[in-house]
């Protein structure tokens, strides 16, 4: 929805990627988007 | 919505309205309330609440001839409450004294008040308490004009005095022995003051000259109490002499004080003065499965009410509400309010433009079925409101993708090469009919669709068409006017290449939507074809079973549907029971609206609630609801489970297929269609759909809830073994991948196992990473 949200990841300094633990993914960044998409 | 669009709409929700009894009042004593506070033994709190509204509470509360108990809802089912005989409790339970006593700022206007009966003492106290100057010509020596008809027993003398001594209190000043007429005379008071209310108590033989009716009585007109006769008002037992009704007195001097305080300031007589005096409720209140009560009996008729007495008799009063959709539909009493208070949320939610759209969710949990149209006694649908809320979000931007981005895909899948088809019948170039099964039953029992079209093309001469597709329902009810459209634009142009078929219909929501946004298509349901043309396999039932009919929500309104269902079954040798919510009054199963998706939780509860009205197995008529009340652990059939299924009562236990399953189902129809009916190759599974997985079936489970495909994982394995963009876990040896194909980011953990991928976890989300921040 075009809203910006910062917060610490992981990322391989060699190949760039980056890891989302599930446990973030289902609990913080879930909670964020759906109060982004509210705004 | 507009603001007269929302007025109207808000119009036809009457909850909160006041009850019978309290519009019946002349003077609207709120009794609901009133008998709230009894019930719970607060008789002060009692009391206040009829001082709200009565200005001599100890005496209109032991002589009140009470019209609200002729109205009384509780003599449906019973006695009416006895609401006179609780006032008088209260009242002689309490100290009737008031706490304080306001008055505005003196103003410097003269009324003369004549007659110190209920009327005139009510205007006197009225118009003082506004800062008027008030004089009361009383032609006795003592107040109350009527009331001392009323014997002591009842109404103590002493209690008399203690009522009226407020308006002393007021600065009232009482003139005793003053007959008008005699001591002084009308016009004397015309000079000497600025407004008169006459409330001389019955037809005196003094009638000043003013305007009379026929039967002799003052002419006073209704609604302001003004007799004709320039600053001159009058009202009670003058106007229903001989009969006399102290509320009706009391309400009467209340009106014509609120006259004579709008002349003394030049504002109209006449304007917003709706709801004065008695008026009928427009509330509801429906007393069904109410325990039929009589009334309590004091134990000493003449005391009246004990206190135990009167709290038990307060606690028969209904405390009348409307609710009735609320009662009906657990989504409208999820959110603990009623639809006009939802309608000003939504409302409210629609015209925000930057905030927490809080009502977002709620917009979207609706399953759009219009069940509270039914139940409802003025017809309001919120189902309606919600959808056209819900396309205003789209048009606005305002739309949050997450509740509706699963089932559209989904919809998009079955309108693609995945599972899309349009044939006519081998060997014929031309379709008659056109069998149009829906995608939730080609996913969910594929099998009946072969044996259903095979059916129709034994029973049907000018050839039947299949058409596999979805109909576009999950478009309209995600408010997506765009997809929905584009997607009926193309069922029309392929019908109408296959020659205009008449279209047989095996989902009620496919039913719905042809029927609203399709109306050349000509339509009929497959129950109301096997119900005419003959059950497909002649089964000897052994034993007749019962079962409970779930009538599909998007047909509520077609009752041949329900018949020829309940047809079907008998002649199956079933016995059909009811359900409480059952043909028009059919609850939604959750799907509908995408209810499920929107809001899970809530979707859960309804069907639990729905379970628990029959111990007898359920049939359905929709593939949808056979599959959620199964996934909920209710024994379920779909119709063709009895149809085709002989005596197999473990179809009712077969559990839902799961969403990649249901994409699997829909794919190898196609295919096994296209080989065996049309002949034709089908390739075989190609790139990531050729990825062999390895999944347990707790990860299954998991991956219902997420919402994750099995397609999902074999996207991001393909990319990640074709890129080389993977993690490594040198703990654990497995490898973790992450590939948004879309709007959704999946990441898989797994292993290979030789030809194979075993999958240990996998989830996802919406949010993308767009750069880095240095901190």
């Amino acid at each position: 929805m075009g809203n910006d949200f910062t917060i610490e990841l992981l990322k391989c300094p060699e190949c760039g990627l980056v890891l989302v633990p599930e446990d973030m993914a289902v609990r913080k960044m879930l909670e964020v988007e759906k109060s982004l998409e509210d705004k | 919505m507009d603001h007269k669009q929302l007025l109207y709409l808000e119009e036809k929700c009457i909850q909160g309205y006041s009850p019978a009894c309290t519009t019946t009042c002349p003077v609207h004593v709120d009794v609901k309330n009133f008998m709230a506070k009894v019930k719970a033994g607060d008789f002060d709190g009692a009391l206040k609440i009829l001082r709200k509204v009565l200005p001599f509470p100890g005496i209109i509360g032991r002589i009140c001839d009470h019209p609200c108990q002729d109205v009384c809802k509780r003599r449906e089912v019973g006695d009416a409450v006895s609401i006179a005989a609780l006032e008088k409790a209260c009242v002689q339970m309490s100290s009737t004294a008031p706490d304080k006593i306001f008055i505005q700022p003196k103003k410097d206007k003269r009324v003369a008040v004549v007659g110190g009966g209920l009327s005139g003492l009510t205007a006197a106290f009225d118009l003082s308490s506004k800062g008027y100057n008030v004089v009361l010509f009383e032609s006795k020596d003592r107040l109350g004009g009527s009331i001392w008809d009323t014997p002591e027993e009842i109404l103590p003398r002493k209690v008399i005095a203690e009522e009226t001594a407020v308006l002393v209190d007021l600065g009232v000043e009482i003139r005793f022995n003053s007959t008008v007429g005699e001591v002084v005379s009308l016009p004397d008071l015309g000079r000497d003051f600025d407004a008169v209310y006459l409330g001389l108590g019955k037809i005196s033989e003094h009638t000043f000259g003013l305007q009379l009716d026929q039967e002799g009585r003052l002419q006073i007109d209704p609604l302001t109490f003004s007799t004709g006769r320039e600053g001159v008002f009058a009202g009670g037992g003058l106007r229903t002499s001989p009969g006399y009704s102290p509320v009706g007195s009391l309400s009467d001097g209340r009106r014509a004080a609120r006259s004579i305080d709008r002349y003394l300031q030049n504002a109209s007589l006449f304007a917003a003065r709706e709801n004065e005096g008695s008026y009928r409720t427009r509330l509801f209140t429906s007393t069904e499965g109410v325990e039929l009560l009589p009334a309590v009996v004091p134990d000493n008729p003449i005391q009246g009410y004990t206190r135990e007495e009167a709290i038990l008799e307060a606690g028969r009063c209904l405390q009348c509400q409307c609710l009735e959709c609320v009662k009906a539909c657990k989504y409208l009493a999820h959110y603990k309010g009623y639809p006009r208070k939802y309608l000003r949320d939504i409302n409210h939610n629609l015209k925000m433009v930057k905030g927490n759209h809080t009502a977002n969710k709620m917009i979207n949990s609706c399953s759009l079925c219009g069940l509270c149209q039914e139940v409802c006694p003025n017809d309001l649908n919120m189902g309606e409101v919600c959808k056209n809320s819900r396309e205003i979000m789209v048009i606005k931007g305002k739309m949050p993708p997450s509740p509706h981005d699963f089932p559209l895909r989904d919809m998009q899948f079955s309108n693609g090469d995945g599972f899309a088809l349009a044939r006519h019948e081998p060997g014929k170039n031309g379709s008659s009919h056109l069998f149009f099964p829906g995608c939730q039953l080609s996913a969910s029992a594929p099998e009946y669709v072969d044996k259903v079209y095979a059916y129709l093309r034994e029973k049907m001469t000018g050839g039947v068409g299949l058409m596999l597709r979805c109909c576009g329902a999950p478009a309209d009810w995600a408010g997506r006017k765009d997809l929905f459209r584009e997607g009926r634009q193309e069922i029309v142009r392929l019908w109408s290449e296959m020659g205009k078929p008449v279209v047989i219909l095996a989902c009620s929501s496919c039913y719905q939507v042809f029927q609203n946004y399709l109306p050349e298509v000509e339509i009929v349901l497959l129950w109301e074809i096997i119900d005419r043309l003959g059950l497909p396999v002649v089964s000897a039932k052994d034993s007749p079973g019962k079962v409970a009919v779930l009538d599909a929500c998007t047909t509520r309104h077609v009752k041949s549907v329900h018949e020829s269902v309940r047809r079907i079954l008998e002649r199956l040798g079933y016995e059909v029971e009811e359900l409480k919510y059952s043909r028009e009054k059919t609850e939604c199963c959750g799907y509908g609206g995408l209810m499920s998706f929107a809001n899970p939780e809530l979707a859960h509860q309804v069907i639990d609630r729905r379970i628990k009205e029959s111990e007898a197995d359920y049939v359905a008529y929709c593939a949808m609801c056979r599959d959620k009340f199964a996934s909920r652990g209710k024994r379920t059939f779909h119709l063709l489970d009895l149809i085709y299924g002989a005596d197999n009562m473990d179809l009712a236990d077969r559990e839902d297929p799961g969403y990649s399953q249901r994409h699997e189902n829909r794919a190898r129809l196609k295919g096994k269609l296209l080989r065996e009916i049309w002949g034709e190759k089908v390739e075989e599974a190609q790139g990531f759909a050729a990825i062999r997985l390895d999944l347990a079936d707790e990860l299954k489970a998991i991956m219902e809830n997420r919402l994750i495909l099995v397609e999902d994982l074999q996207k991001v394995i393909d990319y990640a073994e074709k890129s080389g963009n993977k993690l490594y876990n040198q703990a654990t040896g497995r490898y973790l991948a992450y590939y948004r194909p879309v709007s959704v980011t999946y990441w898989v953990e797994y292993s290979p196992r030789g030809e194979n991928f075993k999958i240990h976890n996998a989830y996802s989300h919406r949010m993308q990473i767009v750069g880095e921040v240095k901190i």
